[in-house]
């Protein structure tokens, strides 16, 4: 049979009691650095981090859906985690490049599983270039691969009887592997272009901001029609269009 | 610096899981109580989530399987399309019955449920309208503790007349009770416009796997139902109740 494991789509935080041991976290980090001309700068760190006494909750929402619920009375259950990964850098004066590779894994309940924050890959690359007469323009690309999340792989028949003594069977579903699915990669292009100017003797800059600017529908969560047959999957993104802000920047 | 990519490139392939299979699992519907001679058992299996099932509302059986079920010796009973029909099982109270499915593709399901004993109602008092909710009828029930019962569903099945005819309604209350005698306020909604014609309730005691059973159908999408089946190798109940009814209004 399957292992099935509930769904957790927000992690959820809360206190700790006296119950339970605080967090401890070993965190062994190394890495290098080099000028390679007076603008340009190349880093690369990699780090490995090992995570005791986690706590989570044993029901999603607990404590947002039950207002009786109180902290003290929550079932939180304990648990390990690791994460690792590497980071790359290159950066000239305003610009840069960035590279990241993580993995986090984190154990509860002899469970072993990747965390609804476990993105593998971020790439992130920002590029700003002086246009002259105090414009610039600028863009960022920011690349993530997908978050895990828990999702539904089969269903089966559940069967009440009215008082009536008619059935009725429900198809209810089964979970896949916890964060055993990915939301597909984020990604989206910031541009900008700014003009600085001098104001009653202060600098000022104006600027006009996109983000988002190709409408990349970046999927936040699915929402699951199950009244259709087979049942469909239909993803909901935030912000699936440009947002342009205009703003005014005071520099003291 | 080619080694440096193998590597990297081994690292990232590892750190994820390869795409999840499911594979239909037996799904097994089977409730004996001792009022009936006629023992259903339905035995079919669940479906992978994408796929396009016929009918949602029929069970999706399974022909071929052997269903044997029995207090001391297991019988087989005849199998009809995935419903399984005997009228030839003597249930008797506190006994242990014994389940175990045989699917054509070799998979065992076993279960095992002890038969609720009998109780009674003690007394059923109705209560005045309770103000300011006009209209909500308060019933108060007894009865007698049923023994081996894990707890008790009780079921208004409440008539009203109406402009059109006769309307059904339906409330019901799972209790976890195991008490001697039990009281349940219940509310019955009785709405101006429709007259109340008749209120029959029924109480059933419920085996540990029916409770757990009816319990899960409250709980949400997100609960792992494997506590709440107690049958090994496949999804669903084998359980057993004692039911009683009254007319009360």
């Amino acid at each position: 049979m399957m292992m099935k494991f509930p769904i957790f789509m927000f992690q959820q935080w809360t206190t700790a009691d006296q119950r339970h041991e605080p967090v401890r976290t070993i965190h062994y980090t190394i890495g290098c650095e080099k000028l390679l001309s007076s603008n340009v700068e190349v880093s690369a760190e990699a780090y490995y981090k090992d995570m005791d006494n986690l706590l989570e909750t044993e029901m999603p929402f607990a404590m947002l859906v039950d207002d009786e619920t109180e902290s003290d009375s929550l079932l939180l259950r304990t648990g390990t985690g690791w994460a690792s990964g590497f980071e790359l850098l290159l950066k000239r004066n305003s610009s840069w490049i960035g590279y990241a590779f993580a993995v986090t894994k984190r154990n509860f309940a002899d469970v072993s599983f990747y965390p609804i924050f476990d993105a593998r890959h971020n790439f992130n690359i920002a590029w700003a270039v002086p246009l002259g007469h105090n414009w610039s323009f600028n863009l960022q690309w920011i690349y993530r691969s997908g978050f895990p999340y828990t999702g539904p792989i089969g269903r089966y028949q559940f069967v009440w009887t009215d008082a009536s003594g008619e059935k009725f069977y429900e198809w209810r579903y089964v979970n896949g592997r916890r964060g055993g699915f990915r939301y597909p990669a984020y990604h989206r292009l910031d541009v900008g272009i700014e003009k600085g100017f001098r104001l009653f003797g202060m600098r000022f800059s104006s600027y006009l901001q996109v983000v988002n600017a190709y409408a990349r529908k970046n999927v936040l969560w699915y929402d699951y029609r199950f009244d259709q047959e087979p049942p469909k999957r239909e993803p909901y993104s935030i912000l699936p269009i440009p947002i342009p802000s205009l703003g005014l920047r005071a520099i003291f | 610096m080619r080694h440096l990519i193998l590597l990297l490139a081994l690292l990232i392939c590892v750190c994820d899981y390869p795409p999840e299979e499911y594979e239909q699992e037996p799904n097994v519907y089977c409730l004996l109580t001792p009022q009936e001679d006629t023992v259903y058992a339905l035995v079919g299996l669940s479906a992978g989530f994408d796929d396009t099932l016929k009918n949602t509302s029929r069970w999706n059986g399974v022909s071929g399987a052997s269903v044997k079920i029995g207090y001391l010796s297991l019988r087989e009973i005849p199998d009809s399309a995935g419903h399984y029909l005997s009228d030839s099982l003597s249930i008797m109270p506190s006994d242990t019955f014994h389940l175990e499915i045989r699917y054509p593709d070799a998979r065992i399901v076993k279960g095992h449920t002890v038969i609720p004993d009998s109780f009674a109602f003690v007394s059923i008092l109705i209560d005045t309208i309770i103000r300011p909710e006009n209209d909500t009828v308060r019933i108060v029930i007894s009865w007698s503790r049923s023994n081996n019962a894990r707890g008790y569903l009780v079921l208004a099945e409440i008539y009203y007349a109406g402009p059109s005819g006769i309307y059904f309604w339906q409330v019901q209350y799972l209790s976890d009770s195991t008490i001697d005698s039990l009281k349940l306020p219940l509310k019955i909604m009785a709405p101006d416009t429709l007259d109340l014609v008749e209120t029959n309730l029924q109480i059933w005691a419920l085996d540990e796997n029916y409770y757990d059973y009816c319990e899960f159908r409250d709980r949400g999408y997100e609960t792992d139902p494997t506590p709440y089946m107690h049958l090994e190798g496949g999804l669903g109940v084998f359980g057993s109740y004692f039911k009683i009814k009254r007319r009360v209004l």
